[in-house]
């Protein structure tokens, strides 16, 4: 029962890393495509990008080591904060992305430290405290975060056209997601996957199981900080619902519909997500009732979400060919 | 003195709200495994359903008192129709997903309520005879909260009281502990889950009744409530009622003191008391041994 | 009374029983032996409809009960004893023992009632206030047994209830399992297999979630090569 695109690896590297440079290609064209409508479409394909990063730093945790965090808006809220900031008062992007990476992954040190001796279970509980916490302060620490009526991010200058924003945001997220494809297939990878089958088992054999989740967790509070650094600049203002745990729910919707257990699947899942959204918007303002449906037959009909979905089609795609 | 022991009487009240809200929660969750984000949709709709009843019956005397025993039965009908149908299908299924699950159906709750009640805020009003302040010991205090309080405490006691001493109730206990040997001992397992599901949305549709001469009701508040249930189940322990009990009334006092004596940072305080406790005594007040 | 048909049966995706076979018959006592992890707790559990089979059926009294729930299964008849006790650690006693209460609507006199387990097992009588999670492992065993009887079960399925405990204590047990074998039937899952050819009329040997061998009891307990073969370590 081998799957093809199963977290252990896949069959072939080439097969992978073909598709990788087609969806990459596609990405790079897809503004050219997108140029003769209106710049929402580009900005959707934008925000896109940004939530696929959002999503792989749930996912990095949470499809490879099995530990949920229920507050990754507290580092895509900080990110975005420190962000707009330091924008604010240097306006430098790159100081901004940097600063908007590295604060979270900090908080996420010290915090991780604490968080992973304890069950899966607590350590989602302890994940959500923290973001509420996060929430807390962005809602009342009004002289620094305006609260909720929001911090007012300044435009970048040579940023302003959407195109150019859309191939920033693209390179930025392109060596994100080559960076955890690196990381997936690492021996450090493997053992997240090991401790995620089998935490006991990891560390009789002397892993520091602890240790290794403490420093996914962390690179996963970078990621996801550093997606809410770039979504500072994009979207222009910051407030706190940025780092509401609902925000929280977000990246785990994506994983869900695309299938945790997919490298691709925060991909599909970010897609899908905000296509959905933005057009289900569109034809009524109960788009709650929609959504929530549409996600709940989802879980129900595809435990493996839409890359499941598709490897089984495959799969059964070829049976038939093979049958003939 | 004044403003201590009104203060005592508002943490109290809201103590006990929050007390059967969370029982509720941690029935759902002992027994069926389930983390139930959607109970405080049950909630929200205990609040409604006073109001349309409130609504209806006008000013007939004891309209309150019906909407007290009506509204939380039509919650649990509802629970129940959604554990059979919905829950019942993703039972052995990863928590991340049966969380997600349960959050979906906020969504489509709070927009049916939108669509039903619309998008107006509006509150029930108590009957006459609550809305007046009573004299005690020359302190002025709302009656009615102090009823809420009164009832909490009657309510916790017929709870601990059916759990403790029916045949039912260790039913209850003993499928907290282990399904799959009650199931081997010939309890109806299903239906068990069913009920119990529908029972703790019941204590969630007394808590929503309870609460709504007291706050506005808006499609959405069932958010607020649950975030604390969370905290009180995680100080309390997860699946202990006497917990929930201990820490509903730990986190009623810092919200009313908290309020009164730090109001920057009372949103804080019990995210930081959350948060300590599972650093400290990771399985909460009166939690069972963490299992990994 | 009991059949099982050549079951096969996965935990997750592992391959445990890969055909077992076996018949209990009303009034018999059978054993199932075997080395650790050969699948005799599986085989168990799929009776009771924990872990159904995938393939083969289990028939008890000819109709055929796998796909069924635990509890429908044991409603008709079949009570469980698990390998690891699995008492109720938060309820005393008492009331592990009244939970699983059952009459059997038959001969008043031949019901075991609370009382009457009582007797069978006084330590418990002495006990019963006592909550389950603080007794001993011999006490737990004890107090297993007696929740599956009070249930008034026709078949009992034992699984491995010699397992950490004393001598004295299993001594005990055996007595007291030489007793409940008048009224009742019973299917005894055990790696200790000089404890289960005391008790035992026939016994099946598993080896590799196979069915390897049938016999009746003594021939078993006399044959030295078959014990070496299949069942000691």
């Amino acid at each position: 029962m081998r799957n093809k695109i199963i977290q252990a690896g896949p069959d072939s590297k080439f097969n992978y890393l073909s598709w990788a440079a087609i969806l990459f290609v596609a990405a790079v064209i897809v503004p050219l495509v997108l140029g003769q409508y209106p710049p929402y479409y580009i900005r959707l394909a934008s925000s896109i990008l940004i939530f696929l990063l959002y999503g792989i730093s749930f996912n990095l945790l949470y499809g490879f080591t099995g530990f949920l965090s229920f507050g990754q808006a507290a580092y895509f809220g900080t990110g975005a904060y420190v962000s707009a900031l330091i924008i604010i008062a240097t306006d430098s992007l790159f100081l901004a992305l940097l600063g908007g990476a590295v604060f979270p992954a900090l908080l996420s040190v010290v915090l991780g430290y604490f968080c992973v001796k304890r069950s899966k279970l607590y350590f989602a509980m302890l994940t959500l405290a923290f973001a509420q916490l996060i929430y807390t302060i962005a809602f009342r620490w009004r002289d620094v975060t305006r609260g909720d009526d929001g911090l007012i991010v300044p435009r970048i200058q040579y940023l302003s056209d959407p195109y150019h924003f859309y191939y920033f945001i693209l390179a930025i997220v392109a060596v994100c997601v080559l960076i955890h494809w690196v990381i997936v297939h690492s021996s450090f990878g493997h053992t997240l996957k090991a401790i995620c089958q089998s935490q006991d088992r990891v560390s009789f054999i002397g892993v520091p199981v602890e240790k290794q989740v403490h420093v996914a967790f962390i690179i996963s509070a970078f990621f996801g900080g550093l997606a809410g650094a770039i979504y500072a600049p994009y979207i222009g203002i910051v407030s706190p619902a940025l780092t509401h745990w609902e925000y929280s729910l977000i990246p785990v919707i994506m994983v869900v519909f695309g299938g945790p257990k997919y490298f691709w699947g925060p991909a599909i899942g970010a897609i899908v997500y905000m296509v959905l959204k933005d057009v289900v918007t569109l034809y009524t303002s109960y788009w709650m009732i929609v959504f929530g449906l549409l996600l709940m037959v989802i879980i129900l009909v595809t435990p493996n979400g839409v890359m499941g979905l598709l490897e089984q089609g495959v799969k059964k795609f070829k049976a038939r060919f093979a049958n003939k | 003195m004044e403003g201590y022991l009104s203060m005592l009487v508002n943490g109290l009240s809201y103590a006990m709200l929050l007390f059967l809200f969370t029982a509720g929660f941690t029935l759902q969750f002992g027994v069926l495994g389930v983390l139930n984000l959607a109970h405080g949709s049950f909630y929200m709709l205990g609040v409604f359903f006073s109001l349309t009843i409130a609504m209806f019956l006008g000013h007939l005397a004891g309209s309150f008192w019906i909407g007290l025993l009506i509204a939380p039965l039509f919650v649990a009908l509802i629970g129940a129709f959604m554990e059979r149908t919905l829950l019942r299908r993703i039972y052995g299924r990863d928590v991340l997903v049966q969380y997600l699950f349960t959050y979906t159906w906020i969504y489509i709750l709070d927009d049916l309520v939108r669509m039903i009640w619309g998008a107006r805020y509006s509150i029930v009003v108590m009957p006459d005879y609550f809305a007046s302040a009573i004299n005690v010991m020359g302190v002025n205090l709302s009656p009615y909260r102090l009823f809420i309080v009164v009832f909490g405490l009657v309510m916790g006691f017929l709870l601990w009281y059916f759990l403790q001493k029916t045949k039912m109730g260790m039913f209850v206990r003993a499928a907290s502990d282990n399904r799959d040997m009650v199931s081997s001992l010939g309890v109806n397992t299903p239906a068990l889950f069913t009920i119990v599901f529908a029972v703790g949305a019941w204590l969630a549709g007394i808590g929503g009744v309870l609460a709504s001469p007291l706050q506005t009701a808006y499609a959405g508040m069932g958010i607020a409530i649950i975030v604390d249930c969370f905290i009180v189940v995680v100080i309390g322990g997860m699946g202990s009622i006497k917990g929930a009990f201990i820490a509903a009334l730990l986190i009623g006092f810092l919200r009313s003191f908290g309020i009164a004596f730090f109001p920057e940072l009372e949103m804080a305080l019990k995210y930081i008391l959350m948060a300590a406790v599972i650093i400290l005594r990771p399985r909460g007040l009166f939690g069972k041994e963490e299992v990994h | 009374m009991l059949k099982v048909e050549g079951i096969h049966t996965y935990y997750g995706t592992s391959y445990i029983l890969q055909d077992v076979s076996l018949t209990v018959n009303e009034g018999e006592v059978v054993c199932v032996l075997g080395r650790n992890g050969v699948g005799k707790t599986t085989t168990i559990r799929s009776i009771i409809g924990l872990t159904p089979p995938r393939e083969g059926n289990v028939y008890y009294k000819n109709q055929k009960i796998n796909g069924l729930q635990p509890f429908h299964i044991n409603r008709l008849g079949i009570a469980y004893v698990p390998e690891d006790r699995q008492v109720f650690p938060e309820l005393t006693v008492y009331e592990n023992l009244f939970i699983a209460q059952r009459s059997n609507n038959g001969d008043n006199n031949a019901e075991w009632t609370i009382e009457k387990v009582f007797e069978l097992f006084p330590e418990l009588g002495r006990i019963d206030k006592r909550l389950a999670g603080k007794l001993s492992g011999g006490e737990q065993q004890m107090l297993t047994i007696a929740r599956a009887l009070v249930g008034n079960p026709e078949l009992i399925l034992l699984d491995e209830p010699s397992e950490g405990l004393a001598p004295k204590v299993v001594l005990n047990l055996l007595e007291a399992l030489k007793v409940i074998k008048k009224s009742t039937s019973i299917l005894l899952a055990e790696q200790n297999a000089v404890f289960a050819l005391n008790l035992a009329d026939r016994g099946y040997i598993l080896e590799k979630g196979r069915t390897v061998y049938e016999a009746d009891a003594e021939t078993i307990r006399s044959d030295k090569e078959l014990q070496k073969k299949y069942l000691i370590i």
